[in-house]
């Protein structure tokens, strides 16, 4: 089983919304993960065969689907906004799709379907009720159990808990994934949130402005992004990135290394929470700046400084800890967690050893 | 800007057979940052909606600076408000837009232009001022509408319900931060609705976590990390949220299945019987010295900044927050320790006591 997306190209009215984009997805979770407007609905569509690119091509399992309609193509879609039919039962919902098909299927064996998947999204005791009555999230299960019962061989899910609550969230991407998991199907799933790529920790896609930026598994991006906007797509909090003359100045050891290797600047990227108020060997990088605010979330407090030359970076710091707005503070870079980018076009010159 | 006071406050849509919110009192002190965090259904948005005017109580009076606004509409209130989606107009520009409550109020032309030449460079919209809103991006429309809220100086309280929905995951960060590095220099009173824990608990100098129509718990990010007071804050704040077990208490014995984990330790003695023990994946830790809870790891998740550790034991599973060297992998038999200061104990789903782990076989 396998799908093959092949130099997709789309545009309209002279805006590139899909360039050249090509994967394979094998059985399993293949996650798109970029931000709004990267590219990553229009491929869906794409691949559901909604739309039609202006090149390039679609296999699924061997067969160009180029000419095959939408209702001919095994492929079941979840849109991030909930849809069901509001004068059927749950029940009915999750039948539809089985009574319209074209392999028909007896009474029962709709029945045993329909019971199965409500089952597996643990919503048989909703099954006589009208979605009306449900909670977004229940909402949402419904409409991932429909998509399940017609057993096709791919099933995209645009940002399905986009628009669930954040714990809601937190649930049900632990039971989508088990789901999945037990499964034979393709599932193309996309996000606009870092975390939820890297919990989902399976092949993943990354897009930007319409193109594949990286492709690879989820926490090898993550240590290893390409460019500036891999790096991004993957981190929350988002990296600092900083000139590397400011990192420089008070690192005799980064500078000698740096001019030995790439011989002039670089911009330089850590996360918050490879930056600590102490230091923890002479190694760091120390710089200081100024308190612009602080958010504590409880189990972290979050500093913004401001440095020199109006530059701005960010440290996550354990626990609940106070610090005066306006405050000078000096901060230490871990150096085994720092990134090194190319100042024009964003490419990555080295990258940390191992994930921090 | 005003003191906002609720008094005995509750609201039922259905006649009073059943409260969306429950009659409550409270006072959010003048130029304080509030956050009203909980799943949907709570009662959030109906108790911002109390406060707005779009909505008036079953019951209660609402007060701002001891004048009572309980029948007054939205428009008297004067209050400035931020929805989940843009509001704009937009046959007019964005300058427009942001001038428009200014203009409203007869606000003089230059002190017009200067306030929302401010606004826009708080934002970071100075370039777009000339443009119609509908040619930009939802997420800048946001900010448009988000500076529109925050323009004028001389309401009594700016309410926002989920503004940053819209907004990118990357973008949230910068937008939180200008939200509340403006709050630190305006002092306006705040009143903000999200589900979203980051964005309450960084966000707020307050934060009451509503479940079913109650108020749970109120208090500063902290109180509600390391002091919850009931099991819904326990699950609710933190992410992943509380390990939760079932034991017993038996004279003063915490028991989980057939071990005693710890002694209760509370202000009044604990009653034998049914309780639930809880702790933060942040308070457990690998032990070196072979003591705390047997386990096998299930799992690990290695989630770049740290590793998210499934255990299972005899008497439950256990989630851990480790750190990302932690050297640890599934299938291995390992030592849980609890941190004594941070073990709860629940009873009717309050908390009512802690467990000393320390010297417990």
């Amino acid at each position: 089983m396998s799908l093959v997306a092949k130099n997709i190209t789309l545009s309209h009215n002279g805006e590139v919304f899909l360039d050249d984009v090509s994967f394979t997805a094998t059985p399993g979770i293949t996650v798109l993960v970029g931000p709004t407007l990267s590219g990553k609905t229009t491929l869906m569509r794409v691949l559901a065969g909604l739309i039609k690119p202006e090149s390039g091509s679609v296999t699924i399992n061997g067969v160009d689907v180029g000419p095959i309609s939408v209702k001919d193509r095994s492929v079941s879609f979840v849109y991030q906004q909930f849809i069901n039919y509001p004068s059927l039962s749950v029940f009915d919902n999750i039948a539809s799709p089985l009574r319209v098909q074209k392999e028909k299927l007896s009474k029962e064996a709709i029945a045993d379907r329909v019971n199965e998947v409500a089952k597996m999204l643990r919503i048989t005791e909703l099954l006589e009720r009208k979605p009306a009555a449900l909670s977004g999230g229940q909402q949402q299960r419904v409409a991932i159990a429909r998509s399940l019962a017609r057993r096709s061989d791919i099933v995209l899910l645009d940002e399905p808990l986009a628009n669930l609550d954040f714990k809601l969230r937190e649930q049900l991407r632990d039971e989508l994934q088990r789901i999945f998991a037990d499964a034979n199907m393709m599932v193309i799933y996309s996000t606009a949130e870092p975390l939820e790529a890297l919990d989902m920790a399976s092949h993943t896609i990354v897009m930007n402005e319409g193109r594949v930026e990286q492709d690879g598994e989820a926490l090898d991006i993550y240590a290893r992004p390409k460019n500036i906007p891999v790096a991004q797509a993957m981190s929350d909090p988002p990296l600092n990135l900083i000139s590397s003359s400011l990192a420089t100045a008070n690192s005799e050891t980064l500078g000698k290394v740096l001019s030995d290797k790439f011989g002039g600047a670089f911009t330089l990227g850590i996360r918050p929470h490879n930056i600590a108020l102490k230091s923890q060997g002479a190694q760091d990088i120390a710089l200081s700046g100024k308190v612009r605010i602080a958010e504590i979330t409880g189990s972290s407090t979050y500093v913004h400084l401001d440095l020199a030359n109006s530059e701005k970076i960010v440290l996550e710091v354990d626990g609940a800890q106070r610090f005066d707005v306006g405050s000078a503070m000096t901060v230490y870079l871990d150096r085994s967690a720092v990134y090194g980018f190319d100042p024009k076009g964003g490419l990555t010159l080295f990258a940390p050893a191992a994930v921090r | 800007m005003a003191e906002i006071r609720l008094e005995n406050v509750g609201h039922s849509y259905d006649g009073g057979a059943t409260f969306a919110l429950n009659p409550i009192s409270l006072t959010w002190k003048d130029g304080n940052a509030v956050a009203l965090l909980g799943p949907s259904g709570c009662g959030k948005t109906t108790l911002l909606n109390i406060i707005s005017g779009l909505l008036t109580p079953s019951v209660g009076r609402v007060y701002f600076d001891d004048v009572d606004v309980t029948d007054l509409d939205t428009a008297k209130r004067n209050v400035a408000q931020v929805f989940q989606f843009p509001v704009l107009y937009d046959t007019m520009t964005v300058r427009e837009n942001l001038a428009f409550p200014l203009k409203n109020r007869n606000v003089e032309k230059d002190a017009i232009s200067a306030r929302v030449e401010e606004i826009a460079e708080l934002l970071g919209i100075s370039k777009y001022l000339d443009i119609r809103p509908l040619k930009l991006r939802s997420d800048l429309q946001q900010l448009v509408s988000l500076g529109r809220g925050l323009v004028r100086k001389d309401v009594p309280a700016i309410l926002f319900d989920e503004p940053l929905t819209v907004i990118d995951q990357n973008f949230k960060w910068t937008l939180r931060g200008r939200l509340k590095e403006m709050h630190n220099t305006t002092r306006h009173t705040l009143v903000y609705v999200t589900h979203d824990q980051t964005e309450a608990l960084t966000f707020a100098d307050e934060v009451l976590v509503l479940n079913q129509g109650s108020i749970v718990q109120s208090g500063t990010a902290s109180d509600l990390f390391l002091t919850p007071e009931h099991e819904f804050v326990g699950f609710f704040i933190g992410s992943p949220g509380m390990n939760f077990l079932d034991g017993k208490v038996f004279d003063g014995a915490v028991i989980v299945g057939s071990t005693q984990i710890g002694t209760a330790e509370s202000k009044s003695p604990i009653a034998n019987g049914n309780i639930r023990i809880g702790i933060r994946p942040e308070f457990l830790s690998l032990s070196t010295s072979g003591n705390g809870v047997a386990v096998k790891i299930n799992r690990v998740e290695n989630r770049g900044g740290y590793k998210l550790v499934h255990a299972d034991a005899k008497e439950g599973k256990y989630v851990a927050k480790l750190a990302t060297d932690s050297n640890i992998t599934a299938g291995q038999s390992a030592h849980l320790e609890f941190d004594s200061q941070r073990t709860y104990l629940f009873r009717d789903s309050k908390v009512c006591g802690t467990v000393n782990t320390k010297g417990a076989k």
